[in-house]
């Protein structure tokens, strides 16, 4: 008796933490969509620049620190 | 602006791109000095973070100042000393303000949103502006030429 209701009980956990996982992994997966994307590039021959590289909205702007 | 552009950047993750452009205009005095400082910073990879310090620092901006905001932002003291006088930065900056010349750039700041002048000024006109963008983009190509047989 005991010993079907691990073999019921075993498989039923295991679901239970993988299907909690897969969650778990769909909201990080979210969060990093979510997050733009910091680009802390050194090179000089590109302009600084923040956000995805293929945008289809690309805004420029030219600014003065003072 | 630079915080309004962070709201749009924080609302369209996934599609839009910001590009900073130097335009250090000639009546300040420090407005060069800073570009180059943020630039200096960008060399360690702190330039994002070098560029807020100076606009939250914009009415107190000095040669001690941005070595201030550099050991705030602990970055190599000796490489930063260098790097502010390195004449590559600089010719990178003109480069900037050169493009903005040719592109009819008379103050700051000036938006460009794919290519075109855009005179928002509010989170709302922006996104507007991104909105109408991103509609265009959605389109798909017309097919010409679809002629009879």
């Amino acid at each position: 008796m005991n010993r079907t209701y691990a073999i019921i009980r075993l498989p039923l956990i295991f679901i239970l933490v993988l299907g909690l996982f897969t969650t778990d992994l769909a909201s990080a997966q979210w969060k990093i969509q979510k997050t733009p994307p910091a680009v802390q590039d050194t090179d000089l021959s590109v302009s600084p620049s923040m956000g995805p590289a293929d945008a289809p909205v690309v805004i420029g702007v030219f600014s003065c620190f003072q | 602006m630079a915080p309004l552009l962070e709201q749009l950047l924080e609302k369209y993750p996934l599609q839009v791109k910001l590009v900073f452009k130097s335009f250090p205009l000639r009546q300040h005095a420090f407005a060069k000095k800073a570009a180059i400082a943020a630039f200096a910073a960008r060399r360690q990879g702190k330039f994002w973070e070098y560029h807020d310090l100076l606009f939250e620092n914009v009415d107190t901006l000095s040669d001690q100042k941005f070595r201030q905001i550099a050991r705030e932002l602990n970055l190599d003291m000796e490489r930063f000393e260098k790097d502010i006088n390195d004449l590559k930065i600089v010719a990178r900056i003109n480069q900037d303000i050169r493009l903005g010349a040719s592109m009819r750039v008379r103050a700051t700041p000036t938006v460009f949103i794919n290519g075109r002048v855009s005179r928002a000024r509010t989170l709302e006109a922006l996104e507007a502006a991104v909105e109408n963008d991103l509609k265009k983009a959605r389109k798909p190509p017309e097919v010409s030429g679809g002629g009879k047989g």
